[in-house]
């Protein structure tokens, strides 16, 4: 056991503890938090940086707007649209819906589910139940990101996204993630994604994780993962270091998507980044910062 | 540079901790241990009063601390007897006056103490050495009188025998001790008695023999401790000071030494009470004798009159607030565990110290049923939460719902339990209501979102946490060292500042990264 701790070691292997005590409490200010903590404030900062994100059709912050869902849905005329909690993370609470049939909206998963489970689902959202320590939350819905042709071929029902390591304004890891099955149209680890690692140069996937493990294809759709090249390499990488800079934090992650449309785009900063990004980039991530020279 | 500080901090705690740990535990003597056996004496003292009514005042002596006995606890039934306690500087003797102006024919006073025995001596034992005043054997003045007095005449040529066979005051003392065992009646001492009437006691004519020769001396009066008596009189020994300690004779082994069987209650030659006024009264002593553990032992060092230290401790507050307290010193050992479950092995749990309140209402309902208890409730509650999900509910409402829900489950299992007498001990008033519900609330947030694998993870992640809190919280020893001694919590705090800088892998994580760190070629390839 304890040589295996060593071999982490020596991999240079960044632990949550060491994450928390080495990286994220001496580069990032508790001040800036706010901005990326809350995705409403992250997106209205990112238009006014000139950073694309994916357009806000609404927020609802009162239970007594949710009456007029309907109406708010309907005026927009969009069958395409994401719900999600302005401070929720890991992918907790977002709804992603892709059409809509005589029943109801149509979920990524192609489940049907009727306006009043919308505006319930919206109510729990409006009650801090995804929302860090259970505060008042505000539900956010935005445009529904297209996939790209590659993505299509890769993903199953979902938006895949890259999230990238930014360590002192430069990237570091990159690691595509890919929606399941499981993950319910959600691309976060966390939630059943699967994982890929990414070359820093082009942007090639290299290794795929899921839960953990190593894998080549994808269970649900079985196409091969590896070997691929992410388009708009350089403008992902630019993105990312832009939102690092806007939010003033040393060490972040990054969740960029590609639509199919617009190109590259912000979703989110993370000022708590996950740790799996090693395993899917087989390299530890204070080895890879050392021997960028950081 | 925050190292450094933090080196300081934590050692700066440890150290403030340990040394008032270690000062009570060998200076005080609190037991380390709670299952360490201590000897404890309640000595009873009943005065019966009688007489025409009138004023009265009753003085009597009461039990003193000596180097193996501390009087621990003690109090007083005197209705509207005016009460006052003394303490005599020069012999170290107590003194209870009672006192009332017009007393009725019949009084009844009472006193209750408690001692403990002590494990190391308490060396003070030699701060009351006696004057000598009388004159010295040999000197001029004492030859004078050994021409005039007959009791001088006598005890000079007493003195001149044991003299003869003995070589310095342990072996003159020993020799003197045994004479008169030997020769109880011996006509000297008879003259010595005769001439000096205060000398009511045997031991009283030995002091008065030792101090003849220089030999620190005094008359104790006390109790002989070997089984409980409902009516125990006193005796009166001699003890003369020998290295520092005082020593009695022991006719058995004939030797001299300490006596740690013996209660001493008051020093001198002089009557155990003195009544003021018409009355007469009778005094009866009775001591038992109790067996306890010595936490017990500790919850009786309140004496507020004896070290300082003896006040950190929670036993001098009131019983409802050692209560409280007895249970949260506990919970910092908790806190500990959670810390070092989730900073140093890397388990998932539901709320952060939700293990720690559901291993206390463990504590109420023992582990076993506990656990049980608890999956009930939560499944119970799983099911009612996922069928309100149905229906649509504020979260409010929703939450209080199951709130509800679980009060209602717990009424209904402490019914088939006590109907069932299954098991009739069931107490569930600590069981964390607000906290289960909570945790159902989270359990299924989890398993909708992330899947049932996720969220039964971590529920049996919180549940494992919570039994094993449970168990360090209910060790004997540890428990018993929290209430104890209280500054153990400086420690604890040192060791969560240790914790809160552990930058090193947990124990998952070398689950976690297990694939990264097997070599390269036993990973699938494309
Ligand atoms: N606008 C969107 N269109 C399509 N999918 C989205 C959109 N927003 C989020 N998602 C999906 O949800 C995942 C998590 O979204 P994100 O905004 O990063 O929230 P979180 O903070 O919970 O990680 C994304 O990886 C993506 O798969
Ligand atoms: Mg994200």
């Amino acid at each position: 056991m304890f040589s295996g701790f060593h071999r982490l070691k020596d991999m240079g292997i960044m632990g949550i503890n060491s994450r928390n005590l080495d990286f994220i409490a001496p580069h990032n200010r508790r001040q800036y938090y706010r901005l990326v903590d809350d995705k409403v404030i992250t997106k209205k900062t990112a238009i006014e940086a000139g950073i694309p994100v994916p357009e806000l059709f609404a927020t609802i912050e009162y239970q007594e707007q949710l009456k007029r869902l309907g109406d708010i849905l309907a005026q927009r005329s969009c069958n395409q649209f994401v719900i999600k909690p302005a401070k929720g993370s890991g992918g907790g609470g977002i709804m992603v819906i892709k059409g809509r049939t005589a029943a109801g909206y149509l979920r990524a998963n192609g489940q049907v589910i009727t306006l009043p489970e919308i505006q319930y689902h919206i109510s729990n959202i409006l009650g801090g139940l995804y929302a860090l320590g259970g505060a008042r939350d505000v539900a956010i819905i935005e445009q529904c990101i297209e996939n790209i042709d590659l993505f299509d071929k890769l993903a199953f029902q979902g938006v895949p996204d890259i999230r990238l390591v930014i360590y002192k304004n430069t990237p570091v890891m990159a690691m595509l993630r890919l929606p399941t099955l499981a993950s319910g149209g959600r691309a976060n680890l966390h939630s059943g994604g699967i994982g890929v690692g990414l070359s820093m140069d082009q942007g090639m996937t290299t290794n795929a994780i899921l839960h953990n493990q190593y894998i080549t294809h994808h269970g649900d759709t079985d196409a091969p993962l590896l070997g691929h090249i992410m388009p708009d390499w350089d403008q992902v990488l630019d993105i990312g270091v832009k939102a690092a800079h806007m939010a003033k934090l040393g060490y972040v992650g990054v969740d960029i998507v590609l639509d199919k449309h617009h190109g590259p785009m912000l979703l989110e900063i993370n000022a708590r980044p996950g740790i799996s990004i090693q395993i899917a980039n087989r390299q530890g991530l204070k080895a890879r910062i050392s021997s960028m020279g950081l | 540079m925050r190292n450094k500080e933090i080196l300081l901090v934590v050692s700066l705690l440890t150290l403030i901790g340990s040394a008032i740990f270690g000062y009570r535990v060998f200076v005080l003597d609190f037991p380390l241990t709670p299952n360490k056996q201590v000897e404890s004496w309640h000595v009873e003292m009943k005065a019966t009063l009688g007489g025409p009514s009138g004023s009265l005042r009753l003085e009597a002596f009461l039990p003193r601390r000596d180097s193996f006995h501390t009087l621990v606890d003690e109090n007083f039934v005197s209705n509207d007897f005016g009460l006052t306690t003394q303490k005599d500087p020069e012999t170290g003797n107590r003194v209870v006056s009672w006192s009332k102006r017009n007393a009725s024919t019949q009084e009844i006073l009472f006193y209750r103490g408690i001692l403990y025995e002590t494990h190391s001596a308490n060396s003070s034992a030699a701060r009351t050495a006696p004057v000598i005043t009388v004159p010295q054997y040999k000197t001029a003045e004492f030859n004078a009188l050994r021409k005039e007095r007959v009791d001088y005449l006598g005890l000079g040529s007493l003195i001149d025998e044991i003299q003869d066979k003995s070589i310095d005051q342990r072996s003159f003392a020993l020799e003197l001790f045994s004479f008169i065992d030997a020769n109880p009646a011996d006509n000297r001492l008879e003259q010595i008695q005769e001439m000096n009437p205060n000398l009511t006691s045997l031991a009283a004519t030995e002091v008065f023999i030792l101090h003849h020769v220089g030999i620190y001396a005094r008359v104790v009066n006390g109790l002989p401790l070997k089984q409980a008596k409902r009516h125990a009189s006193f005796e009166a020994r001699t003890e003369i000071l020998l290295d520092n300690k005082w020593v009695q004779y022991n006719k058995q082994t004939r030797s001299l030494g300490e006596n740690r069987d013996f209660l001493r209650w008051w020093v001198g030659n002089v009557p155990f009470y003195t009544v003021t006024g018409q009355h007469n009264a009778t005094l009866n002593i009775a001591v038992k004798k109790h067996t306890e553990n010595a936490l017990t032992e500790a919850m009786w060092r309140g004496d507020p009159t004896r070290e300082a230290m003896y006040k950190l401790s929670i036993f001098n507050l009131p019983v409802d607030v050692q209560l409280v307290f007895s249970i949260l010193l506990l919970v910092p050992l908790g806190a500990i565990v959670v810390c070092v479950m989730r900073q140093v092995i890397g388990i998932e749990t539901f709320g952060t110290f939700m293990p720690i309140l559901v291993a206390l209402s463990f504590r109420e309902t023992k582990l076993l049923l506990g656990v049980i208890l608890f999956c009930l409730i939560v499944s119970l509650g799983l099911i009612f939460r996922s069928y309100l999900n149905r229906l649509q509910l504020l979260i409010i409402p929703r939450l209080s719902a199951i709130m509800i829900m679980v009060v209602l489950a717990l009424y209904l299992f402490s019914m088939i339990a006590y109907n069932t007498n299954i098991y009739t001990g069931l107490s569930i008033s600590l069981f964390p209501l607000v906290i289960l519900t909570m945790l159902i609330e989270r359990i299924s947030l989890s398993w909708e979102e992330f899947g049932a694998q996720t969220a039964l993870k971590a529920a049996a992640g919180s549940l494992f946490v919570a039994i094993v809190s449970y168990l360090v919280m209910n060790n004997d020893l540890l428990s018993h060292l929290m209430v104890t001694f209280p500054e153990l919590l400086l420690i604890a705090v040192a060791m969560t500042i240790l914790i809160g800088r552990y930058n090193g892998y947990k124990l998952m994580e070398y689950y976690r990264f297990r694939m990264m760190t097997q070599p390269t070629d036993s990973a699938p390839k494309d």
